[in-house]
């Protein structure tokens, strides 16, 4: 449980990152009739195998090595939160099949968090390797919008 | 301090660990993000959470012991991973804000 929303979405992105997506699709779906908020992560990277799920799904996470103590708190952080705020938390994974991560939540329930500074994630998500295409879907009941750092950049370079 | 000098005023219940746990200071919190970013090591900690993410949180940042108010108790599996990681798990019917204050009263800061 991060104070926002959107620190979770950067640190699951983080880990897309780390992973060697080339792609990831960020999804907020905000739904006012159904009561429900849904985040999605989806990346292209190297993805994970049963074990390694098995792991990030049990607090033994992290494929990230030389730290002093595993880390791997993030996915368990943002589970917490979803299941916390009366919704479901997902993981699809396979070796060279990406990963997807999401978790929903009510949006009127009291413990949710904001969802913050949003632009700030996304900034710092591109900023973190302009050469990967950064996506980001927002759904709302009545509108949407979409963002993809590759259409920013002049073409045939990456985003500043 | 040992938990067993807190454990009277505190009218706690130790879940699992030892009694002769040490603490050195104390830190109060509920947003996990917030303790992981400001605890200090070998604090006691206060909070209402019961969620596995504590243990994880206090075996992390080498919280010696977590002190979890308003009666809450940890489920078996919890209790059994805060062994495994050797943190102290109290249980105490007061409020955080009353179990901050009497161990406050106690001199530990």
């Amino acid at each position: 449980m991060f104070e926002e929303l959107s620190l979770h979405i950067l640190d699951i992105a983080m880990n897309s990152l780390a992973a060697n997506a080339s792609k990831i699709e960020i999804s907020v779906l905000e739904n006012h009739q159904r009561d429900w908020l849904i985040l999605r992560v989806r990346d292209n990277g190297r993805g994970m195998d049963a074990a390694a799920l098995h792991r990030v799904l049990h607090h033994r996470a992290t494929t990230k090595t030389l730290r002093k103590k595993n880390i791997g708190l993030g996915v368990a952080l943002l589970r917490q939160t979803s299941e916390m705020c009366g919704g479901h938390f997902h993981i699809r994974s396979a070796p060279g099949q990406g990963t997807s991560v999401t978790a929903s939540m009510r949006l009127s329930h009291i413990d949710r968090p904001a969802l913050g500074d949003l632009n700030s994630s996304i900034l710092a998500i591109c900023a973190a390797n302009p050469k990967v295409d950064v996506r980001l879907h927002y759904r709302t009941d009545k509108n949407q919008y979409h963002f993809s750092s590759h259409e920013l950049a002049p073409k045939g370079e990456s985003c500043p | 301090m040992t938990i067993k000098d807190l454990i009277g005023c505190l009218q706690a219940e130790l879940l699992t660990g030892s009694a002769d746990t040490q603490v050195c200071g104390c830190y109060a919190g509920d947003l996990l993000s917030d303790v992981l970013a400001s605890a200090k090591p070998d604090v006691l900690w206060i909070t209402i959470q019961v969620h596995r993410n504590v243990v994880s949180v206090a075996s992390m940042k080498d919280i010696s012991t977590v002190l979890i108010t308003r009666g809450r108790k940890l489920d078996s599996q919890t209790i059994a991973e805060a062994e495994q990681s050797g943190v102290t798990v109290l249980s105490t019917p007061l409020s955080s804000y009353e179990a901050a204050g009497k161990l406050w009263e106690t001199g530990l800061r």
